[in-house]
């Protein structure tokens, strides 16, 4: 299945600048496998979203999902 | 003394046009390092209690840190302090831009405003030659108009202006000060006692930095963030503040049609990236910052926003957009303009419109009474009110004396829609997402406030930012919900590092570590500072606003959080989540008792004693 993925907040340094990209993943894949394919180290990352909504790491995507990569944020 | 502070105070009289340098001395400004903790010993020792805000008695104090106006990256910020007509507690707001530093440069580690002059002035100051000018000729004006006249008829086209606009000349409750038009000293109602002193501007320019005791030492120090930054503050950088838009939108915690939600439909079109790719011209930054954080917006044509304001940050794109269900970034951009340009601040300024908006849907306030209707999500209508606030027309002018006090007006019923703490609006940061800045929110001398306190987010994972807090207290991450013992002792180690950045005055976006920093003033000042006596000094700029406040009469009660935030949201990943009453009651307990505080929130005697602050027991 391919799902599209947006990166956010500083995350870009560990996907060489690239701030949205395609990934082809495997059925049954979960949001956090998506990092994990991206090589982020787990602790710089805060959550993953699908459809503009946190989950949980293992939630299941599906084909077509829209996955986004944030890392923590202090104020603003 | 000889490094680090120029050992000068200047203070300037609007009554009798007396000016005058006082020079504290070396044991003073080691104690009280700069900013808030010059603000709050000024204002603790001077005014006496129950002034009136906007009355002459009142001083409106101008202070640059011991980094202000040095080449420490990150040194261009400052503070302002003076009796809050919002609040009527304690008030004081930092800004970053050019004018604290060129004060510092001037030669003067704090400016202090007393009196209130008869017609509208401005003071100008360049090195010792301090004047009062008349300002009849800029008084309602705008921001970018009067700049400019100011500059010309100084002959100084790089002088710094720090001054307010027309909504401070009104004294609206929540005006600004804004400097270099594009830098804002945003809450407390600062420029309201601004414009009560008819005081339109104050100007400087200078040619004697403060020397640094160890010049080579801060080189050091600074090329670690001239190597780093771009890559520790890519985000920054690049995005500056509007980059949490889409992060705490997918958490659940964007403030909502005026904190009922923390979920936006429309969050995509008010962030970072819509910015980006619509009105964005550019970044522009603060004196000794690399890092460049603030947005520069411009367009023309539908809706004319003038580049020269900047551009709207995190907290405008949330106070005036999804506080207010308003989705058009062309819309809050408008709003962020006239709010800059006219000298409100845009926290406040959001919130009483988004109250105003539920008061309306609820049937508490008519079109009649408005003069139109004012729905959530009504772009046009959010931009007209910020017109009538500033000038206090129609329902504007009851808007302009703050959420609170329109609350009270409009009836009891509204008491609870008023989102604010001590009269100040609250910022735009969700306690039910961050627990313990709900507390910090009520203990806050200043009302609610994002600046001076935890983001319990930012604490929630091992990582380098939580690693740099080590050495304050902190032991290891806490779920950002949770409240307890242990995240209020987060709560005090935090707040006491960033009253610390607003004592010795450095950005708190500039990914320094406290130790870092107290190398730094340590080769700023050539003393052998501790963490533990720097420490001191922000629990002493913590301590001296908690007893000007007592003096005034506010008591713990005072230190409230309004009951929507304990009720549960319904929409978005939050749905369902409310703070428990009890927890967040044991927490802010915790807190005072951490702080040495008593029940009732009074500092303990021990607590003064330990801080050197015995002479307040008198």
């Amino acid at each position: 299945m391919t799902v599209g993925v947006r990166i956010f907040g500083g995350l870009q340094r560990f996907t060489r600048g690239v701030a949205e990209l395609t990934l082809d993943m495997n059925p049954g894949a979960t949001a956090w496998d998506v990092v994990i394919r991206l090589g982020i180290p787990d602790n710089e990352v805060w959550f993953a979203a699908v459809g503009g909504v946190r989950v949980p790491r293992e939630h299941l995507l599906k084909d077509h999902d829209r996955v986004d990569i944030f890392a923590p944020v202090g104020g603003g | 003394m000889e490094f680090g502070f120029q050992n000068r105070i200047l203070r300037v009289n609007l009554s009798t046009g007396d000016i005058a340098v006082e020079s504290p001395g070396a044991a003073f400004f080691r104690k009280y390092v700069g900013g808030r903790a010059l603000v709050s010993y000024y204002l603790y020792n001077e005014l006496a209690p129950g002034v009136d805000p906007l009355g002459p008695e009142n001083k409106l104090i101008f202070a640059g840190g011991v980094l202000t106006g040095t080449p420490f990256i990150g040194g261009g910020r400052n503070s302002v302090g003076a009796k809050s007509p919002l609040t009527g507690a304690y008030g004081d707001s930092e800004s970053g831009g050019y004018f604290g530093a060129e004060l510092r440069r001037a030669g003067y580690d704090a400016l202090i405003i007393e009196g209130q002059s008869s017609k509208p002035v401005y003071i100008s100051i360049i090195d010792d030659k301090v004047e009062i000018k008349d300002a009849s000729h800029l008084w309602g004006k705008l921001t970018g108009d009067v700049q400019k006249a100011i500059q010309a008829e100084n002959e100084q086209p790089r002088m710094r202006v720090a001054q307010i606009g027309v909504a401070g000349e009104n004294l609206v409750k929540y005006a600004c000060i804004t400097n270099d038009l594009a830098h804002f000293y945003g809450r407390s109602g600062m420029g309201a006692v601004m414009g009560s002193k008819r005081l339109r501007a104050v100007a400087v320019k200078g040619s004697r930095p403060p020397k640094i005791a160890q010049p080579e030492k801060l080189q050091e120090i600074n090329k670690f963030m001239a190597e780093n930054w771009p890559v520790m503050a890519a985000s920054l950088h690049e995005h500056g503040t509007t980059a949490i838009v889409m992060a705490l939108n997918a958490a659940g915690g964007l403030p909502t049609r005026n904190f009922q939600e923390g979920f936006f439909a429309g969050a995509e079109n008010i962030s970072a990236q819509r910015l980006k790719e619509t009105i964005l011209q550019g970044g522009e930054g603060c004196f000794a910052c690399p890092i460049r954080c603030k947005r520069v917006v411009k367009s023309a044509g539908e809706v004319d926003i003038d580049p020269i304001y900047g551009g709207p940050e995190y907290e405008t794109l949330a106070a005036l957009g999804s506080n207010c269900g308003v989705d058009d970034l062309l819309m809050v951009s408008k709003g962020n303009e006239l709010c800059n340009s006219m000298g409100l601040d845009t926290i406040s300024t959001g919130v009483s419109i988004s109250f105003a908006m539920e008061c309306f849907e609820k049937g508490y306030l008519s079109a009649e009474e408005i003069g139109y209707d004012l729905p959530f999500g009504d772009g046009p209508g959010m931009v007209r009110m910020i017109g009538q606030i500033a000038r206090r027309e129609g329902f504007g002018a009851v808007l302009a004396e703050g959420a609170r006090a329109a609350s009270h007006k409009l009836g009891e019923a509204t008491y609870d829609l008023a989102m604010e703490v001590k009269g100040q609006e609250i910022p735009m940061h969700e306690p039910r997402l961050k627990a313990a800045l709900g507390v910090g929110y009520a203990v806050s001398p200043t009302g609610a406030d994002h600046c001076h306190n935890l983001h319990d987010t930012a604490y929630a994972q091992e990582g380098a930012g939580l690693d740099s807090m080590r050495p304050l207290g902190m032991t290891g991450p806490l779920p950002a919900d949770e409240l307890s013992t242990a995240k209020a002792r987060m709560l005090v180690a935090t707040t006491t590092w960033r009253y610390f950045a607003n004592c010795a005055e450095f950005c708190q976006f500039v990914p320094w570590t406290p130790t870092q920093l107290v190398e730094a003033v340590g080769a700023a000042t050539g003393w052998n500072f501790s963490m533990l006596e720097l420490s001191d000094v922000a629990r002493r700029a913590m301590t001296l606003p908690r007893l000007f406040n007592l003096r005034e009469g506010l008591t713990a009660k005072d230190d409230y959080l309004k009951p929507r935030f304990f009720e549960k949201l319904t929409e978005g990943p939050l749905a369902g989540v409310a703070l428990d009453r009890e927890a967040f009651d044991r927490t802010q307990a915790d807190y005072y008792e951490i702080m040495g505080w008593d029940k009732e929130g009074r500092p303990l005697p021990g607590t003064l004693k330990a801080l050197g602050l015995e002479w307040t027991l008198e």
